[in-house]
């Protein structure tokens, strides 16, 4: 089981990038597939900045304010993605409760030194893994997330995939 | 065109349906659960146009045969803007 980091998908979507076709064999291969809400908050933002999304709602015949959900449940079908909740909060000392992978971000920091959103996808990757799911590796487009490789695998036994 | 549907119902949801009878806004409980039902698939008609866009998507895809997708230029775009947050 991979957790698949935004950019994979975008790089499938990317007909101008040089990952495409591997992103693409990845997300239509047969691993099962988890995704983050995080994940959907990324794809969000980039689809919804992006001019075709007009061109296509009035091509779908579709209200524009609804294109982008329609597209979000058509490419998690299309590419078989599933999409994983995660659960509660944890508290730190001296500053209380803090939503799980906000959590995890704050603790681990110092470890892991990635950027803000590379922290939050492994942060749900490592709570996935906490609440049982069998995830083994992160696919990433991202070549930041190689700054986290070693570690990750050591401590939480989870290898990270550079699609190159 | 109309058809019979076999309808199971919780008591409490019939209870419900029974006293909207009983004030005299509806003559029986089938036109009732008629009038529920056309105003509960109204409400949901956001839900059903996102899934008939779906279908369209797929079909698009089958005709185009590719997904119909393409955000050029995308990766680079969204790669720069997580150097934004360091």
């Amino acid at each position: 089981m991979s957790y698949i980091d935004t950019s994979v998908i975008v790089a499938a979507l990317d007909p101008s990038d040089r990952r495409r076709d591997q992103a693409r064999r990845v997300l239509e291969g047969r691993e099962d597939k988890f995704i983050s809400e995080l994940v959907l908050a990324e794809l969000s933002s980039v689809l919804a900045r992006r001019e075709e999304l007009k061109e296509l709602a009035s091509e779908l015949g579709i209200r524009e304010h609804l294109v982008l959900p329609a597209i979000l449940i058509y490419l998690i079908k299309r590419f078989d993605l599933t999409y994983m909740k995660v659960n509660g909060l944890v508290g730190l000392p001296a500053i209380g409760e803090l939503y799980s992978p906000m959590a995890f971000a704050v603790i681990w920091s110092t470890k892991l030194k990635l950027r803000t959103l590379d922290l939050f996808h492994l942060a749900y990757v490592k709570i996935m893994k906490d609440e049982g799911s069998p995830v083994r590796s992160i696919l990433t487009a991202d070549k930041e997330f190689q700054k986290a490789k070693e570690i990750m695998k050591k401590e939480i036994g989870v290898e990270v995939s550079l699609i190159e | 065109m109309s058809r019979t549907v076999p309808l199971r119902l919780e008591d409490r949801d019939l209870r419900q349906v029974d006293f909207l009878v009983s004030l005299g806004m509806y003559k029986s409980r089938s036109e009732a659960l008629r009038e529920l039902i056309r105003l509960g698939v109204k409400s949901l008609k956001g839900i059903f146009e996102v899934g008939e866009a779906v279908m369209k998507l797929e079909k698009l895809e089958k005709k185009e045969g590719d997904v119909p997708i393409k955000l050029k230029g995308a990766l680079e775009q969204l790669l720069e803007e997580r150097e934004r947050f360091k």
